[in-house]
């Protein structure tokens, strides 16, 4: 019964996701090291070298290379919504697998 | 909320796994079990945790300039009891670290604490501390939309704390190697947005969370309303 109201409820909120993108402007302490650079005057050397820790996130910034102007920011948003929500039930589903493989054994 | 890499320095964020991994045994001991009475805990687990990840992209802006948005990690824990909001959550973070670069790889185990332990389980204990006053379904309601507001708001304040003490600790040639805030820029900088708008955003959420359980959603899964799933 949750399960169905959760499933609709995440649905309709994938669909309103691009409100989100209304908003500009990053979370506080969010910034890139350039951007500290120009609000500080200076980047934090440790911070030039760690962040560039993980490279390879295909769709960084909830956004998509080459997507621009606002339409296609939007979709590249609603994009995102559809593949984390199905990466994260990915996840669980070969989670469930895994155990259930492990409890045939026995 | 999402600690990019970069802003902790590498000492922290040993700790910060360090701290973390015996967080997610439990929590992966706590789920199996669950498994074990019957059940679709884990279906459960991935809606809540997919429910979070979009509840995440509505980003709200305050005055100032910067975003935030509410977790919904405080409202699940109300609902399936906080060990399961770890579990869920972590997934959540780690998703968004992995495929959107949202929070830092380093930097995960930092976030987990703060959004997937700190935020779920202060909810969690506000919600069970004030929940015994109200017999109302109104009552509960509104007593889970205080903890939302308090358990966010205690996550924010940690990660204040933690990027604030980097300032401090990491230094080379006079400068900040890591977080360049001091305390007295971070706290302001994230706890206004956090008490004056994103908080309430929470509480919101919580409700939403814990009104859509309903009373079979608390029968099914237990948690606050009285069951063995207590810390």
């Amino acid at each position: 019964m949750i399960l169905r109201r959760m499933t609709r409820l995440i649905i309709v909120l994938a669909f309103l996701s691009p409100l989100g993108l209304l908003a500009k402007g990053t979370a506080f302490g969010e910034w890139s090291a350039a951007g500290l650079k120009k609000a500080f005057g200076y980047a934090p050397k440790g911070m030039v070298n760690l962040e560039s820790s993980w490279r390879w996130a295909p769709l960084a910034g909830y956004g998509v290379q080459g997507w621009q102007g606002e339409l296609m920011k939007s979709m590249a948003y609603i994009l995102s919504t559809v593949v984390g929500v199905v990466a994260i039930l990915a996840i669980f589903k070969g989670a469930e697998l895994l155990l259930n493989s492990f409890s045939d054994r026995s | 909320m999402h600690i990019p890499d970069g802003y902790l320095s590498p000492e922290t964020i040993v700790v910060t796994y360090a701290a973390a991994i015996p967080f997610w045994r439990v929590a992966g001991r706590r789920l199996r079990a669950r498994l074990n009475f019957g059940g679709s805990s884990l279906a459960m687990a991935g809606a809540a945790s997919a429910f979070m990840f979009v509840v995440q992209m509505f980003n709200v802006p305050v005055l100032g300039g910067t975003t935030g948005h509410a977790l919904g990690s405080a409202g699940i824990a109300i609902v399936f009891g906080p060990w399961f909001a770890v579990a869920a959550t972590s997934v959540t973070l780690l998703v968004q670290a992995l495929m959107f670069g949202d929070g830092g790889i380093t930097a995960f185990a930092a976030n987990v604490l703060i959004m997937a332990v700190i935020a779920p389980f202060v909810g969690y204990w506000t919600y069970k501390r004030l929940s015994g006053r109200f017999r109302s379904v109104a009552g509960r309601l509104v007593t889970a939309g205080l903890a939302g507001y308090v358990g966010i708001n205690a996550a924010a304040l940690s990660t204040a704390l933690l990027l604030g003490a980097q300032f401090y600790f990491f230094r080379a040639g006079g400068r900040p190697l890591y977080a360049p805030f001091p305390l007295t820029l971070a706290v302001p900088g994230i706890m206004a947005g956090h008490l004056f708008v994103f908080g309430p955003l929470e509480g919101f959420v919580s409700i939403a969370v814990v009104a859509l359980a309903g009373q079979e959603g608390w029968q099914e899964f237990g948690s606050a309303a009285g069951d063995g799933d207590d810390v």
